[in-house]
Parts: structure tokens; C-alpha cells; sequence
């Protein structure tokens, strides 16, 4: 199991179709890019006023974001344009969006945050992917303070199988500002939530190895049942994966299903941002599942809980 | 024959050239400088200059866009490329 | 943390679907843009193509992008010895949650959906719509069901990829991580860059006085990393050895790299760090060098800056003279180029360089290979959007 260290979330930006750019981004420099990056901006900003990041060297402060679907309107655009008209019918300000890494890549422009920037893009998975990224990271010591989540766009014709009925319009991100524990508290910022390890897998095909194998990963991310178990599926479901985490879970409550994720990557992510504030004493798992078997795995602690005291299988490696 | 003034084609460029750099039209003066006063970059150049491709039915060398510095000189070159056409 | 080798390697590319003979034509100065059109764009670009890329039964209605890595892939699977070994003699290998891949996506499987826009495909079924789907299709494929990530860092994601493929390693997620790239000729990628004017009409010349920008190429580079125990123990043949990475983000602006190359240096110097080594150690540098007047006259500075009085010792190459552009593939390309320069101790030509622009420099091996001497190689990858990596490779 990956230790990802103690990181403290001490912002978030949790943004959903309805905005107004102008609002949070001022008059200008947002009104040419899609709608994906407007949202990733505005919860980047968010984000890191909440974090009072003007303490932070922005040198310092890395980005890793997942997505699904950013360009994907963008994409489509250009190639039909070209189809229909040549070159001349593509507006050359819209073309460097044709590069998925380009929403992300616009945070780190627009607040100059520069100690890296990665993009990732497993479907479904990606947000919290990004935030296990960001956590080891920040463990290896490449940034002291990461901007990490999901920046969405509208999504690909097809992906209602997946996702469920759309109900992304055009834009949606959620994103947190992790940074090591004792550098918070050594900052004075108001710790949201503690993140305590997680896992990245990739489950097989078959039920019974499923169901054993998204065992396995729970039992290696934390020896005791959790305080709450948040599982994300695909919109059709998986009776193995979802079977063996309620039973990780135990016969109590605490555990809630979703099936679908309208907002593809950012689902799990807009979830989060709400839910930090009611982690319970003994933790919570978020579990997200992918359509190809991408399994990932977070353990979140409260802002009071030091989850090794209660815990000992869970101790860093 | 077109009833269009040289003066109607200074504004329609300065309304042109005004929403692609995110300014508003009375800022954009005929010798205020793109770069240095109005922050554009290499990407809105190309971008003014697409537009005015498109809407005048002319073609421009990528190679002009160094020139084109400010809204007397896209005129120009709108002009000068507007006469080898016809 | 754990030591990380790399026990395989495996590409199809416009030089060939084979290590050996890709490599040979890499020391040969070998390179074969072809002149192509596409629909919409005014007239034939240059593009540097795989032609008759191996494709399995069954695997004809996958996308470009996907069917390069697979081929790739079980190349760099039977190189590393992995595949022969798995006890089901298939090529799945063993050790189901301990092995993993990480994998650079650009447009990925972008052509299915370009052939659902013009009807040239209207059975696409499944999850055939999404198109950055490669990673996962492979770890199927391969029973890979360890640390899983898609890297999508644009023209950097395949140096990305194998630098999180060695950290999964060294963290102890993983025994054996697939690493590596790939990236098929996209049409609404190729439009933009021509949109841009960011394109070279003749060919990819790399640090030449007459660039005029990049050209694209397609195929994959995977590698297979190893911790060093898993493969001693198996007895493993190793081509090199991971030392480490150092990351930056330019934060500047999205089609140019911050012509300061401050983040570009920052990010040699950290893969330094991380190595535990100095400029002195390094032998050789495997650049990015794609050909536009920008990248090449930056990375020079920033190489310059490097190494100092040492310049005019340390040879580099470009290997996008001789494979293009390969987008998301192409730091993977460099990573295994750099295996290979550790291995046989010579570092490639730069194809079909003319005259070298006097603003770069650098030692750039030209029409022969240079022999190195020991040192390790350094591989620097940078990014439309500004993600910068350079890492370190040793013999092994």
C-alpha cells in the first residue's frame, strides 16, 4: 500500500456548469478558452485563497488534474471544421486546446505554479488518481504544497453508458489543495481533512478475482472497517466490486453507492468537496471504479484524527 | 461597387482586433502598439489576422505578421494585399 | 527505496517494428518522411509514418495508438524474458497485482472518432468512443493489474510515464511496471499545428540553421522497469539502470516554451539531484530537440548552462530528425534510445542535419555515431503547455 504521507487539504474549489468566469477570473484572458479550463480555473482560485496560498512560494506548488472529457468539444470542433471548410474555417485561438494537458497547464499559467504539472486520464478514475499523484509527490519532497482533482467537459457521444444521463452542460472541476500536515499547522491554515494512503489498481475481468482482488487492495489500504465507505461505479454497476466493499465495510452504516458519474472524473471529486467537512472519527474510504477495471483507492481522516493511533495497519511504510 | 469607406474599414478592424485582444474598441488606437500596450502574444496575432483573412476574402503571409505592430498597420497590409487581389 | 532497472525493450516506429533493426538505422543516419495528404489541409505535409505495423487477429478494428503500444509492448515483454517465464505460457505475466504500466496518451485512438465524424466508421461499439483507452486495453491484454496510469503531459507524457513507472517501483507499489508511449497521426492535431504555422514543410531538423519548425511521426516505445531484487532474482538480463528525474512546469504560456529555459534548467539540475550526480558524470544527452526555432535554441542554452566548460565534450543527439514528432511516444523513444546508447556505448547521428544553427552550441553527433565513454545518459523532454522532465539513465 502507498503511503502517501500525511497531506492536509486546506482548500477546495468545487465548480459545476453554473458560472459566471467574470465573477472569479476578472475582465479578460478566459473568454477564448473552453469552458473545461474556465471551471478549472475558477476552482483553482478557490482553491488557493482558501489555502491562503499567498504564504506558499508559487515556484513550490505543483498541479496534477485528471480528466476525461476537457477537450473533447474542442476536438471535435477543429476536425469538423476542417472537414467542412479547410483550414480557414479553424480559429487559430482555439488550437492549442487540441492538447489534453492544456486545461491543466493554463492553472499553472495563470497563478505561475510551476514546480510541476501533470494531467492524467483513466475514465473515470482520474481525479482521484491525480490526487494520489500530487500526494506522493509531495512526499518525495517535488513541491510543498499541489493542486490536485478533476477538470471536465462536456462528454463524448457514447459515454452515457458509462457516466449515466448526462447532466455535465459544459464545464465542471473540483479541485484541493493538498500540502504536507505539519506544514499547515506550522502555516496556521485551517486543516479540511487528512489524507492517510491510497491505492491504484487495475481489477480483472473475471467476478471472483474481482471480488478478491478489490478485497485485497481494501484490506492493504486499511486494516479496520472505516467510519464511512464511498463507492463510485460505472452507471452500470459491479455487483463484484460493490459486494466485496460492503462487506469490507460491515454490516453497519456508513456506506453509500453511486452508480454513474455525470461529471466523468470530476464526480467523485465534486463529492468530495462536500463531504470533507463530515469525515467521521474513524475515516472514510473513497473508492472510485472505472469501466476498464481502474480501481482507486483514498483513506481520509478528519482534521482532529490522527488515524495511526486507531489503526495500526495502516502505519506508512 | 462597395459604398464602404476607408473609415468603415479602420472601424470594423479596430472592432475586430478589440475582441480578440479583450479591449474595448475606443482603447485601440491607430498606432497603439499590440504587444507592448495591449498584451497581445503570438497566438492573437495569428488569430487577428485569420479573422481578417476570412472576412476580407484576401490571404497574408504568415510572414507579415511581424509587421502588423498595431491598427494603421494591419490597415495597410488589409490594403495592400486587397489591391493584388483585384 | 528500491533500485529500478529496465529488462526490456520494445517499439514499432517509421524505422522499424524491432529494436535491432530500428536501432541499426538510427546509427545510420536513417530517415523516411513521407510526403502525405490530408483531408482539409491545403497540400501534402511531411508525416513520419509506421507502415505495416504487426497487428494480432482480432485487433484490425483497434485504433492506431493502441495497436502500436500492444505490439510494443509484447516485444518489450518477451525482450525482458516476462512473458516466456509466465506459467501459462501465454503472454500474461505472473504476479497479478505486483505488475503495472504506466502509459503516455496524446490523441490516443483519436482516428476511430475521426472516422465516426467523416462515416468512414459507423460500427463503433463498446467503448470504442473513448480514445484514451490504451492503458487499460494493455493491462487486459497482459494481466497487468498493478498501478495503472494514463500520463497525458503532451510531447512529454512518454518520459512522464517512465518516470512514474520507476517511482511506482521504487515505493514498493510494484515488482514490474510496463512504460512507455504512443501516438498515432491525428487529423485535428496535425490541422492545429498547420493552423499554427508551428509545422516544418520539408522535414524534422532538429538545432539545423533552416528549421522552421516540427513534423509529425507516430509509433511506441514501451520499456519494461524492474526492481532490482525481481529481476536479480529471476536472472534478468539488464539494459540500463533508472537513476532518477527531476520535474518543472514553464507556467508561461500555451504553444511556447519560457524562452529564460529557468524551469528547463531547474528540471536537469533536479534530475541531477536525484541521480546523485553531476554534470560530470554524464556522458551523453538524448535532447528533445524538435526542430522549432524556439525549443532547440532554448534547450541549447539551457544544455549550455548545464555543463558549462564541458560543453564541446558532452555528444547529443536528436532523434526527432529520424522519427518525427512522435507526440506522446516521444520521450519514451528517448528513454530507450538512452538504454541502448548505455548498452552499445555509441550515441546515434542526428539524421540528415544540414548546418548546424551557430545560436546552438552543442557537441551534435552528425552524420556517424560517437562513441561515449562511461557516464550516464541524460534525456530531456519539454511540452506544449510547459511540462518539463529530464532523467537520468546508468549502464547497467
Amino acid at each position: 500500500m502507498m503511503g502517501a504521507g500525511v497531506c492536509a487539504i486546506t482548500g477546495l474549489g468545487a465548480v459545476r456548469d453554473e458560472f459566471d468566469p467574470a465573477v472569479h477570473l476578472g475582465r479578460k484572458g478566459w473568454r477564448f478558452l473552453p469552458r473545461a479550463t474556465q471551471a478549472g480555473l475558477v476552482a483553482a482560485k478557490l482553491a488557493l485563497e482558501g489555502a491562503a496560498s499567498t504564504d506558499v512560494v508559487a515556484e513550490r506548488v505543483g498541479v496534477a488534474v485528471g480528466t476525461n472529457f476537457a477537450i473533447s468539444e474542442i476536438s471535435d470542433e477543429i476536425d469538423r471544421a476542417l472537414l467542412r471548410g479547410g483550414l480557414a474555417e479553424i480559429s487559430p485561438m482555439g488550437c492549442p486546446n487540441f492538447s489534453i494537458n492544456l486545461p491543466a497547464s493554463q492553472v499553472s499559467m495563470n497563478h505561475r505554479l510551476r514546480a510541476f504539472n501533470i494531467t492524467l486520464l483513466s475514465l473515470l478514475t482520474a481525479g482521484p488518481e491525480a490526487i494520489l499523484l500530487g500526494a506522493r509527490a509531495l512526499r518525495a519532497g517535488r513541491a510543498d504544497a499541489v493542486l490536485v482533482g478533476a477538470i471536465e467537459g462536456r462528454a463524448e457521444a457514447g459515454a452515457e453508458a458509462v457516466c449515466g444521463p448526462p447532466a455535465l452542460d459544459s464545464g465542471a472541476a473540483g479541485l484541493l489543495h493538498l500540502e504536507r500536515l505539519d506544514r499547515a499547522l506550522e502555516r496556521g491554515v485551517q486543516v479540511l481533512a487528512t489524507l492517510h494512503g491510497g491505492l491504484n489498481r487495475l481489477l480483472p475481468v473475471e467476478p471472483g478475482r474481482r471480488a478478491t482482488s478489490a478485497t485485497t487492495a481494501l484490506r492493504q489500504l486499511t486494516g479496520g472497517a472505516p467510519g464511512a465507505t464511498q463507492l463510485f461505479l460505472p452507471a452500470g454497476g459491479d455487483d463484484a466490486v460493490e459486494t466485496a466493499a460492503r462487506q469490507f465495510h460491515g454490516d453497519r452504516e456508513g456506506f453509500a453507492v453511486v452508480r454513474g458519474a455525470a461529471q466523468a472524473s470530476a464526480t467523485s471529486l465534486l463529492w468530495l468537496a462536500d463531504a470533507l467537512a463530515r469525515v467521521p472519527a474513524a475515516g472514510l474510504v473513497l473508492a472510485v471504479l472505472g469501466p476498464q477495471g481502474h480501481f482507486i483507492l483514498l483513506r481520509f481522516a478528519s482534521e482532529g484524527q490522527n488515524a495511526g493511533s486507531t489503526d495500526p495497519a495502516s502505519a506508512e511504510q | 461597387m462597395s459604398t464602404t469607406t476607408s473609415q468603415d474599414v479602420m472601424d470594423e478592424l479596430r472592432e475586430m482586433i478589440a475582441e480578440v485582444l479583450e479591449e474595448d474598441p475606443e482603447n485601440i488606437t491607430e498606432t497603439s502598439l499590440f504587444v507592448e500596450e495591449h498584451e497581445a502574444d503570438s497566438l492573437r496575432a495569428i488569430e487577428i489576422l485569420a479573422r481578417i483573412e476570412k472576412k476580407y476574402k484576401v490571404e497574408v503571409p504568415q510572414e507579415r505578421l511581424a509587421d502588423m505592430v498595431n491598427l494603421r498597420a494591419v490597415y495597410d497590409t488589409l490594403v495592400e494585399f486587397s489591391a493584388e487581389k483585384s | 527505496m528500491g533500485e529500478v532497472v529496465i529488462t526490456g525493450l520494445g517499439v514499432v516506429s517509421p524505422l522499424g517494428h524491432d529494436v535491432e533493426s530500428f536501432w541499426q538505422a538510427l546509427l545510420a543516419g536513417t530517415a523516411r518522411p513521407r510526403r502525405v495528404t490530408t483531408a482539409g489541409l491545403p497540400q501534402p505535409a511531411p508525416l513520419y509514418s509506421v507502415l505495416d505495423h504487426p497487428v494480432a487477429d482480432g485487433d484490425a478494428g483497434l485504433g492506431r495508438a493502441t495497436q502500436f503500444a500492444l505490439a510494443a509492448a509484447g516485444s518489450a515483454l518477451r525482450d525482458s524474458g516476462l512473458s516466456e517465464a509466465s506459467r501459462s505460457g501465454t503472454m500474461m505475466v505472473d504476479g497479478a497485482d505486483g505488475c503495472g504500466l504506466s502509459i503516455g496518451i496524446g490523441t490516443g485512438d483519436g482516428d476511430l472518432l475521426e472516422a465516426r465524424r467523416d462515416g468512414r466508421r459507423t460500427d463503433l461499439t463498446d467503448l470504442d468512443w473513448w480514445q484514451y483507452g490504451t492503458a487499460g486495453t494493455l493491462a487486459h491484454r497482459f494481466g497487468l493489474h498493478g498501478p495503472n496510469l494514463t500520463v497525458a503531459t503532451a510531447c512529454s507524457a512518454g518520459a512522464y510515464a517512465v518516470a512514474t513507472a520507476a517511482e511506482a517501483i521504487a515505493d514498493g507499489e510494484a515488482d514490474v511496471m510496463l512504460a512507455g508511449g504512443t501516438e498515432g497521426v491525428s487529423r485535428p492535431a496535425m490541422a492545429a499545428f498547420a493552423r499554427l504555422g508551428a509545422g516544418d514543410p520539408e522535414r524534422c531538423r532538429p538545432f539545423d540553421a533552416d528549421r522552421r519548425g516540427t513534423v509529425y511521426g507516430e509509433g511506441a516505445a514501451v520499456l519494461v522497469l524492474e526492481s532490482e531484487e525481481h529481476a536479480a532474482a529471476r536472472g534478468a538480463r539488464v539494459h540500463a539502470r533508472w537513476l532518477g528525474s527531476g520535474w518543472s512546469c514553464d507556467g508561461h504560456h500555451p504553444t511556447a516554451p519560457d524562452a529564460s529555459g529557468e524551469q528547463a534548467l531547474r528540471a536537469a539540475a533536479a534530475a541531477m539531484t536525484a541521480a546523485g550526480c553531476a554534470p560530470a558524470d554524464v556522458a551523453a544527452v538524448i535532447c528533445h530537440g524538435t526542430g522549432t526555432p524556439l525549443n532547440d535554441a532554448v534547450e541549447s542554452r539551457t544544455m549550455a548552462r548545464v555543463f558549462g566548460d564541458r560543453l564541446a565534450e558532452v555528444p547529443m543527439t536528436a532523434i526527432k530528425a529520424a522519427l518525427g514528432h512522435s507526440g506522446a511516444a516521444a520521450g519514451a523513444f528517448a528513454c530507450l534510445v538512452a538504454g541502448l546508447v548505455l548498452t552499445h556505448r555509441q550515441v546515434p547521428p542526428t539524421a540528415e542535419l544540414d548546418r548546424i544553427d551557430p545560436d546552438c552550441a552543442l557537441r551534435i553527433v552528425r552524420e556517424r555515431p560517437a562513441a561515449t565513454g562511461d557516464g550516464h545518459v541524460l534525456v530531456n523532454a519539454y511540452a506544449f503547455g510547459g511540462n518539463n522532465i529530464s532523467l537520468l539513465l546508468g549502464a547497467a
